[in-house]
């Protein structure tokens, strides 16, 4: 096709360049300029990430033709600073924590900017509607608001808040992420905005069926297509099956006996462009035998199912089996008791950058840049499927587009493309659709709930018991800890002498589901749901109903976990209290609502050999300490915690602290971002790092000041005599000083999680789960629509127990990304629907409800301290119980406003209206 | 996931797209703001071998009000109306109407003759080419079966425009262009209940204006939209109204035009018959949402289910005549 030759002026420089008609604005900033600050999360203009200024206002540049944009004037995210200087709104951005994994950052700084081009001093709604294309999944919105609103030069609630009172010079004190300022500026680079010489494009043959046999393949076609480099199959592939467990290895990533779900990969492609990949694709003739397939994990589970994996029979992936005390007893001597079934389709991860992989194996190994969420968790395995020594696979530091559980596991795809370079030679890069990220990667369990909860007369939960059925798709993924999670949270929440549960997560032919802070929602859903019930029927107010039975300091959970810190009941009285708890309760008009959830999260749990960190601290000539870490940041602010850890253990100001981290080739091994152990694990091992080295430190300096090291202290970048101030000397030149006398300054650390190893998910649930349990209360309130049941958020608090705030400003950053989680998200608007063949009906951003900034208020974030004795600093985990707090909370403020307990989630405006009615029928009796 | 090949076009003029219509014919495609075009061309839903873009033509960029009411042309873009004080002032529903489509930025880009000539949608058909292949051809795309509608003949894709409605309501008129021809018509008239072609343009036509009359003293109008979200989303069903206040606060003319529940804007034919001389009152509301769901046809080819939407209907329409009806009071005492 001819080319056209276009010149735009881009960021105030004229170019001029040649085109093919058919290729986007984005295409040609992205490829042809190299200017990756501009996003592809979508390209059906629903996502907002590929914003740019078009003569002053924002358009999506995924749908706007390259040879449209001729003799315009387009502005995007690079062009914005002046040189060191950043523009104010993405100063803003910066200094309130509008920014946490960048991915929607472009697109939103310059929508904010165009915005305040033309309107100054807007009001909260009108950023809130301006900003409504840009979705954000980290964030929760509040402190993009909050960004632009002070940009606008008003007032916002983070920067009238009070710096938490911090005995500490760096920890504990809101602190700029440093990664924020090369996300601000677009300057960051993920996985897909990489381009190496020589790179080949790659792309995916999938399954068209749900459960087929795959007779054949026949790639000779597609191998001859020109420009075509390499074509694999599982054929290609070493007889090798990945399972997050010894006992859970179920899935080749190229599967050479049959397909298990519609997507699921069956050969690759390497071409010199993605479209030439695209059509070698369509040239492979796959022979299939389809299969009776099933889809529901009910129907999976029942007799005469089709079976998924041979060696799982009754396609049982597993089963979580714990039953301490004796609940029949309890329930049956119980002055109330309350049941209930609740159930629930799937969600998605929609982290905003799609995944995408670039894989570069030359004879020294693989290099390998992927979202991942910890990159020794998939070395490992690359090594054993390519076969190649673990110290050959270097899984290279990357930025990373969100993570939220659904970047845990090593994918397909980072298989692939490397099996693609190693047969090639060549670089290989794979970027997957928005449609394959909703179904290719994991997805979120779906599940059903049945619960029964038992009180006696003064109010005292005597027992719970939890029946759970999970759609798991067609791979054990990390199915026993999923299948756990549940109880795991309940159990460290309330205090209930008997205790079962049982979880059952069977095989479907759908895509295989991972890791979220909050499944099965249905099980938080249904406790807290039955709770208010029971407080009702008992005259109780549900936040002291709560409180009698809250968990303490020492409490011994049923399955033998110590709470070793805990300021849960804080988190019921401060939430409730700000939420306006008192006035409210009992007291709203009809149809509104308010509501309460409480959890528990554990951090850092059993991992065997991979549960630990490890640690270096160095220093350089000039006195910069360079601290090397396994620990990855996905957006949550990481690479920053451990730096003021480092720098307040060390006593040098932030300023000198850099960090290199999340690297195979040099970073030691670390437990990943998992089990909400980063700050807990990889920051103690990072605080014994920097002790090792501040010990060192010290010896030199008693020589310098002709001390002993005993009496010495750092502090500010200083060494000095503990009651002698003026007796000092500045730690870069000693340093240095040790330098000079041929030693270097190199601390080592690592941290182990203090849970009972003998402890395992399926075989042992018993003995301590996790180092240290966090707590979290979640208020909510809601108007109902009584005419069309729609539910409209007016108000979200939530109190988060994190220990002790390394960082206050990234501790509210999760606090409220997870409020929106765990409401908005998973209580009122995501769910996925199927065809009856099997196909996900909604995998994308309009017809999946991902919550928009105009859909969610302000989210007002809560720190509660309770200094937990392992935590670095008393630090436990940052704000993912109100992920499940705020699903109870949502569910019972929608309880509250309609009278109806709602049995299925999410409750959209169809199943709000549908439970009017039958109340007005008389199905319900008023609650 | 790259765009299928095609020629690019982009005429100066109107009379220079007509002439490369009828060369092109059936291989070509219009391309106003894109905003739907370039998806449809993503999903290969439209595999065109030429593609005329219309942003070159500046004679289609304007807004004038003129005695007989307003003359829009088609390449204005959702956010000039959106912003324009002759629409705010002047039509203040439509403003607000405009306000509820797509997003903001996707309003920069879109424009009026793009809106109304939109595909019509199913999640059985607006879905990748690898999604629809797992399937096989539906009604639409030249296969025997209807995926949305057990045992369906015809397609049933829904007519998912926000502004077609209140136009129809407004008796708005369009004007179209083909080398051959100038024919101005009814927005009514444009729509052609089938939902694998919507409109009645032909292959060698162009959408080039839109024409709103003046509203008359006692007239009030409104839209109201169904969605889950506050933006992003297609109306899972619309509801436009104008309503004529008579003597004595008695209901002199009423239209009522559906969006979204059908393969073309539906007007409720019944709601105009009934009443005329009749007080506006809750009996009557009733009755005119009772009849605005019997015409309302949603089937099951969106997220939402479909009994839903037609329930909502019945809701919209009473939210629509109230405010429309708040209109006309308004508008008397002012
Ligand atoms: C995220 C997102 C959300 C959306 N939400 C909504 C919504 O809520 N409501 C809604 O109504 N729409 C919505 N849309 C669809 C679309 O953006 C709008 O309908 C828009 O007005 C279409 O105008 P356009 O200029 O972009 O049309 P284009 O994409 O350029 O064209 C659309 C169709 O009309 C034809 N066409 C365009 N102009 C003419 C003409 N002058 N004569 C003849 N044929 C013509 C084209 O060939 C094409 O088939 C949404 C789109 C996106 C991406
Ligand atoms: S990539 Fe353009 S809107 Fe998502
Ligand atoms: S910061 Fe907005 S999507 Fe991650």
């Amino acid at each position: 096709m001819e080319k056209i030759s276009i010149s735009l002026k881009i960021n105030g420089r004229l170019e001029t360049l040649e085109v093919v008609p058919y290729r986007t604005l984005l295409e040609v900033l992205r490829e042809d300029l190299q200017l990756t600050g501009t996003k592809c999360g979508c390209e059906d203009g629903s996502c907002g990430t590929c914003t740019v200024l078009l003569n002053g206002d924002p358009i999506r540049s995924c749908l706007l033709l390259a040879v449209e944009a001729q003799g315009k004037e387009i502005l995007t995210i690079e062009g914005l600073a002046q040189g060191e200087k950043l523009h104010p709104v993405q100063e803003a951005f910066v200094k309130h924590g509008g920014i946490q994994c960048g991915f929607c950052t472009p697109g939103m700084i310059l929508t904010a900017k165009a915005l305040l081009d033309k309107n100054p001093t807007p009001t909260e709604r009108e950023v809130r509607q301006a900003l409504s294309g840009n979705l954000c999944r980290c964030t929760g919105y509040t402190k993009i608001v909050e960004s632009v609103m002070a940009a606008s030069g008003q007032e916002v609630p983070s920067s009238r808040k009070e710096d938490f009172v911090s005995p500490y010079s760096v920890v504990g004190r809101r602190t700029t992420r440093f990664d924020s300022i090369p996300k601000a500026k677009g300057e960051a680079k993920y996985s897909a905005d990489l381009y190496l010489p020589g790179m080949l494009y790659a792309k995916v043959l999938r399954s068209p069926y749900p459960h087929a046999k795959i007779l054949n393949i026949d790639t000779s076609q597609a191998e001859k297509l020109p420009g075509v480099r390499a074509v694999i199959t599982g054929k290609d592939a070493l007889p090798y099956r990945w399972g997050v467990f010894s006992y859970t290895r179920d899935m080749q990533f190229l599967p050479t006996d049959k397909a298990r779900f519609i997507g699921q990969e069956v050969a690759a492609v390497a071409a010199i462009s993605e479209e030439i990949a695209q059509e070698a694709i369509d040239l492979i003739k796959v022979e299939w035998e389809p299969l009776p397939f099933v889809l529901d994990p009910e129907e999976a589970l029942g007799e005469g199912a089709p079976q998924i994996h041979e060696d799982k029979p009754g396609n049982v992936s597993v089963r979580i089996f714990v039953n301490e005390g004796d609940v029949e007893k309890a329930l049956f001597e119980s002055y109330f008791v309350e049941e209930g079934r609740f159930s629930s389709p799937e969600e998605s991860y929609c982290q905003t950058e799609n995944y995408a992989v670039v894989a570069n194996f030359d004879s020294t190994g693989l290099d390998i840049w992927c979202p991942n969420a910890g990159p020794h968790m998939k070395a490992r395995p690359l090594s054993n499927a390519l076969g190649i020594p673990t110290s050959d696979v270097r899984v290279r530091k990357i930025n990373v587009g969100g993570h939220f559980g659904g970047r845990s596991e090593i994918s397909p795809g980072d298989f692939i493309a490397a099996l693609l370079s190693k047969k090639t030679g060549r670089p290989v890069k794979l970027v997957y659709t928005r449609e394959e990220n909703f179904n290719c990667v994991r997805q979120v369990h779906g599940s059903v709930t049945h619960c029964r909860v038992g009180v006696d007369r003064e109010g005292k939960l005597t027992a719970v018991d939890m029946k759970v059925i999970m759609d798991g798709g067609a791979y054990a993924s990390t199915g026993p800890i999923a299948a756990s999670v549940a109880y795991i949270m309940i159990e460290g929440t309330y205090k209930f002498p008997n205790f079962r549960y049982e979880a059952i997560r069977s095989y479907t032919n759908k895509p295989p589901r991972g890791m979220y802070p909050h499944h099965p929602r249905t099980s938080y859903a249904a406790l807290e749901l039955l709770l208010d019930s029971l407080a009702e029927k008992l005259g109780m107010d549900p936040l002291e109903f709560r409180i009698k039975n809250a968990v303490h300091e020492g409490y011994i959970t049923p399955t033998r976990t110590v709470i070793t810190s805990c300021g849960e009941v804080e988190t019921m009285r401060l939430a409730s209290e700000k939420a306006g708890w008192k006035e409210k309760w009992g007291h709203l008009p009809p149809y509104r609502g308010i509501g309460m959830g409480c959890a528990s999260m554990i951090s850092g749990f059993p991992m065997g050999i991979r549960g630990g960190s490890a640690a270096f601290v160095r220093f350089n000539e000039d006195g910069d300490v360079i601290v090397i870490s396994g620990v990855m940041d996905d957006g949550q602010g990481n690479d920053s915690m451990i730096a003021q850890i480092a720098a307040e253990e060390l006593g040098v100001p932030l300023t000198k602290v850099k960090v290199i981290t999340g690297d195979t080739s040099v970073t030691p091994s670390d437990q990943g971002a998992y089990s909400q152990a980063s700050t807990l694990i990889s920051g103690g091992a990072v605080k014994a790092a920097a002790a090792d080295a501040k010990e060192q430190l010290l010896e030199v300096a008693a020589q310098m000041l002709e001390t002993k090291k005993e009496g010495l202290v750092a502090r500010d970048g200083m060494i000095f005599v503990k009651d002698e101030p003026e007796r000092r000397v500045e730690i870069s030149k000693v340093a240095r000083k040790a330098l000079a006398m041929n030693r270097a300054i190199l601390g080592r650390g690592d941290r182990w999680p203090d849970a009972d190893p003998s402890r395992e998910w399926v075989k042992n649930p018993r003995g301590q789960i996790a180092s240290a349990i966090s707590f979290g209360t979640a208020v909510a309130e809601v108007e109902v629509d009584p005419e069309t049941g729609k539910v409209k958020v007016l108000n979200m608090v939530a109190a988060h127990d994190c220990g002790y705030p390394i960082n206050p400003m990234a501790v509210e950053q999760q606090i409220q990304r997870s409020a929106v989680e765990g409401g908005p998200q998973g209580v009122l608007m995501e769910k996925h629907l199927w065809t009856k063949r099997g196909q996900n009906l909604n995998a994308n951003f309009i017809d999946y409800w991902f919550p928009l900034s105009i859909d969610v208020p302000h989210i007002e974030p809560i720190i509660v301290t309770s200094q937990d004795p392992f935590g670095p600093f008393g630090a436990k985990e940052g704000g993912l119980s109100v992920s499940v707090a705020m699903i109870g909370a949502m569910a019972n403020a929608v309880r509250n406003a309609i009278g109806i307990t709602p049995k299925e989630l999410p409750i959209t405006p169809d199943v709000v209206l549908r439970l009017l009615e039958e109340k007005r029928r008389g199905f319900y009796k008023e609650v | 996931m790259n765009l299928p090949q095609f020629e690019f076009i982009q005429p100066r003029s109107v009379e220079e797209t007509c002439d490369l219509l009828k060369k092109h014919g059936e291989e070509a495609t219009l391309l106003a703001g894109g905003t739907a075009l370039i998806v449809y061309l993503r999903y290969r839903l439209k595999k065109p071998k030429v593609v005329i873009g219309l942003k070159g033509l500046t004679g289609l960029n304007y807004l004038s009000q003129q005695k007989e009411g307003l003359t829009i042309g088609s390449m204005v873009t959702l956010e000039t109306l959106e912003r324009s004080p002759m629409i705010f002032h002047g039509y203040p529903p439509l403003n607000s109407a405009i306000q509820q489509i797509a997003v903001p930025p996707v309003r920069n880009q879109a424009t009026l003759g793009g809106n109304i000539c939109l595909e019509n949608r199913c999640i059985f058909y607006n879905q990748s080419e690898f999604w629809r292949k797992t399937q096989g051809p539906c009604l639409r795309l030249g296969g025997g079966v209807c995926y949305a509608v057990e045992k369906g003949k015809r397609c049933q894709a829904v007519y998912s425009g926000d502004l077609a409605p209140l136009l129809i309501a407004l008796n708005a008129k369009v004007k179209i262009l083909s080398a051959q021809r100038e024919r101005t018509l009814p927005l009514a008239d444009f729509f052609t209940g089938r939902g694998e072609k919507p409109n009645i343009l032909n292959q060698d036509e162009l959408l080039t204006e839109i024409q709103i009359p003046l509203t008359e003293p006692g007239v009030g109008y409104a839209y109201e939209k169904l969605r889950v979200r506050e933006g992003m989303e297609f109306p899972m069903a619309g509801v436009a109204v104008r309503i004529k206040r008579g003597e004595n606060g008695t209901i002199e003319q009423i239209k009522i035009v559906l969006g979204a529940v059908g393969t073309a804007p539906i007007e409720v034919t019944k709601a105009s018959d009934l009443l005329v001389g009749q007080k506006f009152d809750d009996k009557i509301l009733e009755e005119f949402s009772n009849q605005a769901m019997e015409a309302a046809r949603p089937v099951g080819n969106q997220i939402m289910n479909s009994e839903y939407r037609r329930k909502m209907v019945g809701v919209l329409t009473k939210r629509a005549l109230r405010r429309a009806w708040a209109m006309t009071e308004k508008r008397e005492s002012s």
